[in-house]
C-alpha cells in the first residue's frame, strides 16, 4: 500500500474543518469565562477568553436554585425513560418493515412518512393529548412523539440491510420471530441503536416546547423550560401601547453571568454523552444509508 | 379469621376512600390565576398566597383556594391558545393587547357579565373608576373606561384606570463623555432636528470616544424613532403599529404620512453617511437575550444617543438614594462610577413638534379577563368580582398580596415601604408577592392606597414628574385612535411588514424615495391601508 499523502483537497478541507472547530469550541470558551467573571466584566460585551475578577457566585446562585435541580431530575426521566420506549418502538416497527414478505408492506410504510409532511398542528395535538389524559403527565412528554417516522426510516433501512441467511439459519435452529429479533437483529444493530437513541436523548434533554404546553404543574418543568426561564426574564418590553410601565419598569433581570453558568450547568451533561457515542454515531449513519 | 380482618380492612378503606368527597361539599371554591408573573411561584417557598386566603376568608367571608399558574409571558399566548381551545385554560388570565382583547371575545373564550352584576359584586371598585380614582383626578376618562370595558352592554375586562397610563415615559440619552470630548455644554444639545442630525455627524466623524479610530456611529433605531416624533408622529417602524394624528379635521396614519417621507429623506442620508448603526434593522438595540431597555449600543460606546429606555431605568442614585436605575447602573459598571449620561431635550421639528409616544390613563393590556367556562358558574364569577373589591377596600390585604410580608420582603421607612433590595422580581414571585396581581387588578388594587404607593406617594414617580416639566423634555405624542378598528387584526399586520420592508429599502438606499413613495403608498392603501383610514375617520366622525 502507498502512503497516503495530503492533497490541496484535503489541506482546504482541514483548514475549513478546523476553523468551524474554533468557532464551536470559542462559544463554550467564551461562556465559562463569562460564568466565572464578575457582572461589571459580563456586563461590558466583547469577547472573552479568560475570565476577570473570578468568582463564583453565579454557580453558587444556580446550584441554590431547587428548580434547576427538579428541572434536572425531570430531564432525566424523560431522557431515560423518553429515549428507552423510543429506541424500543422505532425498533419494533422499523423491524417489522422491513420484511418484503410483510402484508401491504409499501402501504404502511407510506402512512408513517405521510406523517413527516403533514401533521395536525398545535391545537388538534393539545386536544389529543387532552383528551387521552396526558396533560400534566410525563407521558405527554413521550408518548406524542413516540416514533419517529425519520428514524423509523432510517432503522428500517438499516435493518433491510442485514442477511437475511442469517435469520434463515435461526429458523433452522429452530428460533422463533421474538428471539431472531432479540438476540440477533438488534445485536447486530448496535450502530444505528446507537445512533437513533443519541438523536433522541438529544431531542429529549432540549426540549421545552412541549412542556410549555402540556404541562402546567411547576414541579414537572424540565430544565430547558427553568433554563428558558432564567435567560429570556426582562428582554421583551411590554406591550408599549399601554400604559404598561409598571412592576416591569425596574425589573432586575438574570446578569449576564448567572444565564452562562445556567446554560453550562444545563448542557454538560448531554455534552458529556457524546464521546462515548461518537464511534457508534459515525458509523451508524453511514451504514444506514447505503441501502435505500 | 384472618380473612375476615382482612375484609373488615378492606371495606375500611373503602370506607375512607370515600371520605374526601363529602369534605368537599364545603370545600373554598378554587380559582386559576394566570396574571404577568417574572418566574413561577414556588409552593414549598409560598407564604404570600395562602395567607391572602386565610385574611379573605377571615375578615372577608371569602372561602377560595388560590391557585397561581405561571405562564411565560414571552410565549404567553401561544401557550393560552391551545389551552383555550381545549378548555384548560385558567379562570382568570390575560388579554396581552386590546387586539387579543378584540380577539378573544371574538372567538368566544372569554366571559361577558353585566355591568350590574359587576356593581352589585364590587361595589368600591365602581365607584372608585367612576369617581375617576383618588381626588376624581381621572374623572373625564371615565366614558372611555366604560367603552374599553363593554362590548354591547356587557363588560368583558376591568381596564386598569392609572396617573401614569398617560404620562410620558421614554427619555432621550446621550453619551457624557463624547459631548465632553467634542466640547459640547448641556447648555449647547441640540434643540431642533437639524441641530440633532448635526450631533449625529459628530458623533460619527469626529471621533467622539478619542481612540483615533472611526469606529463611532450617531444612532440607531431610537433615533430614528426621536426623529419621527420632531414631526408629531409616532411611527412604528420597525415592527411596531403606526399612531394617528389629526390634521384638519381628518385622521391620518403615519406610515402613508407625508411627513415620514421627510423623515425617511433625512434617515436615509444619514445612512448612506454612515452615520446610523447598520445593525438598526435588528430592530432592538439591547443585546440579543438581555433586558430590553439596556441599550448595548449606547452602554457599550458604539453610539452616542438612544431613546430605548425611560427616566426610571437612567435614574440617577441620589433619587431614590439607592444604586440607581438598574440600565444606569450597567452604564456604570462598563464605563466606570464616574461616568455620566445626559438627560436630552427631544429636537424639535419644523411645526415645533418632538417627542415619543405616550399611552392613554385607561389600558387594557395588563387587565385580566375570565374563562367563558365562568358565565355557566356565576356564583364564582361574583366571588371574584367580591375578591377585586375586597382588595380596594382592605388595605391589609392589598400589602400582603403587593408587597407580601412586612420585615422579610419589605420594609417600611418614612412610612413609605420599601422592597426587600436583596430579592429580585422573580424571587418576589417564588414566595407569592404579585402572584394575586390579576385579582386584584391590574398593576395595583383600585384603592387610595395602591394608587398612593405606585404613584402619587412615589419619589421616582415624582422625580419623572419633575423631568417631564422641562421643556421639550416632555414627550406626549398620543394616538388619535384610541379604539381597536375592526379590520386591524386583519390587515395590520401585513401592513406594518410592507411598511417595514419599505422603509429600511428606502433607508439603506435600495429604493429611491421620491420614485417609489407613491406606488407603496397605494399599495399601502390597496392591502388594507384604505380600509383603516375609512374605519379611523368614521370613528373620528362619530365621536
Amino acid at each position: 500500500m502507498k502512503r497516503e499523502k495530503f492533497s490541496l483537497g484535503d489541506v482546504i478541507i482541514y483548514t475549513l474543518l478546523t476553523l468551524l472547530c474554533v468557532t464551536i469550541v470559542f462559544a463554550f470558551v467564551h461562556l465559562a469565562s463569562i460564568s466565572l467573571s464578575s457582572n461589571a466584566v459580563a456586563t461590558k460585551g466583547g469577547l472573552l477568553l479568560f475570565p476577570k475578577q473570578i468568582t463564583f457566585d453565579n454557580y453558587m446562585k444556580v446550584f441554590k436554585n431547587r428548580y434547576i435541580w427538579l428541572g434536572y431530575k425531570n430531564t432525566l426521566i424523560r431522557t431515560l425513560i423518553g429515549t428507552t420506549l423510543q429506541l424500543l418502538f422505532t425498533a419494533l416497527g422499523a423491524y417489522v418493515l422491513s420484511k418484503r414478505y410483510y402484508p401491504h408492506r409499501t402501504f404502511w410504510t407510506l402512512l408513517i412518512v405521510f406523517t413527516m409532511f403533514f401533521s395536525g398542528g398545535l391545537i388538534p395535538s393539545f386536544l389529543l393529548v387532552k383528551s387521552l389524559g396526558l396533560l400534566d403527565t410525563y407521558a405527554s412528554m413521550i408518548l406524542p412523539g413516540l416514533i419517529s417516522a425519520y428514524n423509523l426510516t432510517i432503522m428500517r433501512n438499516y435493518f433491510q440491510s442485514l442477511p437475511e441467511e442469517i435469520e434463515e439459519s435461526c429458523m433452522i435452529d429452530g428460533a422463533g420471530r421474538m428471539r431472531i429479533f432479540w438476540q440477533f437483529v438488534l445485536p447486530l444493530s448496535t450502530p444505528i441503536l446507537a445512533t437513533v437513541a443519541l438523536w433522541l436523548a438529544v431531542g429529549h434533554w432540549n426540549a421545552w416546547f412541549d412542556v410549555l404546553i402540556y404541562v402546567s404543574d411547576k414541579d414537572k418543568r424540565t430544565l430547558q423550560v427553568v433554563l428558558r426561564n432564567i435567560i429570556i426574564t426582562g428582554t421583551q418590553e411590554l406591550d408599549s401601547d399601554a400604559s404598561a410601565h409598571s412592576v416591569a419598569d425596574e425589573m432586575q433581570v438574570s446578569s449576564e453571568g448567572l444565564k452562562a453558568a445556567s446554560i453550562y450547568v444545563a448542557t454538560i451533561p448531554i455534552l458529556c454523552v457524546y464521546p462515548f457515542l461518537q464511534r457508534y454515531f459515525v458509523k451508524g449513519i453511514m451504514v444506514g444509508s447505503l441501502k435505500g | 379469621m384472618n380473612r375476615k380482618l382482612l375484609a373488615v380492612l378492606l371495606a375500611a378503606v373503602m370506607l375512607l376512600g370515600l371520605l374526601p368527597n363529602v369534605v368537599a361539599e364545603g370545600a373554598p371554591v378554587k380559582i386559576t390565576v394566570a396574571g404577568y408573573m417574572f418566574g413561577p411561584i414556588d409552593d414549598e417557598k409560598d407564604v404570600v398566597t395562602p395567607a391572602v386566603e386565610k385574611l379573605l376568608k377571615e375578615k372577608h367571608g371569602i372561602d377560595v383556594d388560590i391557585e397561581v399558574e405561571y405562564i411565560e409571558y414571552a410565549n404567553y399566548s401561544e401557550i393560552l391558545a391551545p389551552r383555550l381551545a381545549g378548555g384548560t385554560a385558567p379562570d382568570v388570565f390575560l388579554a396581552l393587547s386590546s387586539n387579543t382583547l378584540d380577539t378573544y371575545y371574538d372567538q368566544g373564550v372569554i366571559a361577558s357579565w353585566d355591568v350590574d352584576f359587576f356593581k352589585e359584586n364590587a361595589p368600591d371598585v365602581w365607584a372608585f373608576v367612576e369617581a375617576g380614582g383618588v381626588n376624581g383626578d381621572l374623572a373625564d376618562q371615565f366614558p372611555m373606561w366604560l367603552e374599553y370595558a363593554t362590548k354591547g352592554d356587557k363588560m368583558v375586562v376591568v381596564p386598569s384606570l392609572k396617573p401614569d397610563g398617560n404620562m410620558p415615559y421614554k427619555t432621550l440619552i446621550y453619551r457624557g463623555d463624547w459631548l465632553d470630548n467634542l466640547g459640547i455644554s448641556k447648555e449647547e444639545l441640540p434643540m431642533t432636528v437639524d441641530e440633532f442630525v448635526d450631533l449625529m455627524y459628530s458623533f460619527t466623524n469626529d471621533d467622539p470616544d478619542q481612540d483615533g479610530e472611526n469606529d463611532t456611529y450617531g444612532m440607531s433605531l431610537t433615533g430614528m424613532k426621536a426623529l419621527f416624533g420632531s414631526y408629531g408622529l409616532s411611527n412604528g417602524f420597525l415592527g411596531g403599529s403606526s399612531y394617528w394624528y389629526e390634521k384638519d379635521g381628518e385622521l391620518i396614519n403615519a406610515d402613508v404620512s407625508e411627513k415620514s417621507k421627510e423623515v425617511l429623506e433625512i434617515l436615509a442620508g444619514m445612512y448612506a453617511d454612515g452615520v446610523i448603526d447598520p445593525e438598526y434593522v435588528k430592530g432592538k438595540e439591547s443585546a440579543d437575550g438581555a433586558y430590553w431597555a439596556a441599550s448595548a449600543g449606547l452602554i457599550n460606546g458604539l453610539y452616542g444617543a438612544s431613546a430605548n429606555a425611560s427616566i426610571d431605568h437612567f435614574r440617577l442614585k441620589e433619587v431614590l438614594g439607592d444604586a440607581g436605575g438598574p440600565v444606569a447602573q450597567t452604564y456604570w459598571q462598563v464605563n466606570g462610577d464616574d461616568a455620566e449620561f445626559v438627560y436630552a431635550p427631544w429636537p424639535a421639528g419644523p411645526e415645533g413638534d418632538y417627542g415619543w409616544a405616550v399611552g392613554y390613563a385607561v389600558a387594557v393590556s395588563e387587565s385580566a379577563v375570565y374563562n367563558k367556562a365562568l358565565e355557566d358558574d356565576p356564583e364564582k364569577l361574583a366571588t371574584i368580582f367580591q375578591i377585586l373589591n375586597a382588595f380596594a377596600t382592605d388595605d391589609e390585604l392589598y400589602m400582603l398580596a403587593a408587597w407580601g410580608i412586612e420585615g422579610e420582603h419589605y420594609t417600611v421607612q418614612d412610612g413609605r415601604p420599601v422592597r426587600n433590595p436583596e430579592m429580585t422580581n422573580a424571587d418576589f414571585n417564588e414566595v407569592g408577592v404579585w402572584g394575586c396581581r390579576s385579582l386584584y387588578g391590574a398593576d395595583r388594587a383600585f384603592s387610595e392606597l395602591a394608587y398612593n404607593l405606585a404613584f402619587y406617594n412615589d419619589a421616582s414617580i415624582a422625580n419623572r414628574l419633575n423631568y417631564f416639566k422641562l421643556p421639550q423634555y416632555n414627550s406626549y405624542i398620543q394616538n388619535a385612535v384610541s379604539v381597536t378598528l375592526p379590520s386591524e387584526g386583519e390587515v395590520l399586520a401585513g401592513l406594518n411588514t410592507l411598511r417595514d420592508e419599505y422603509y429600511n429599502a428606502v433607508i439603506s438606499g435600495e429604493k429611491n424615495l421620491d420614485a417609489d413613495w407613491d406606488a407603496y403608498v397605494a399599495e399601502y392603501m390597496a392591502l388594507g391601508g384604505q380600509k383603516l383610514y375609512d374605519e379611523a375617520n368614521d370613528w373620528f366622525q362619530s365621536k
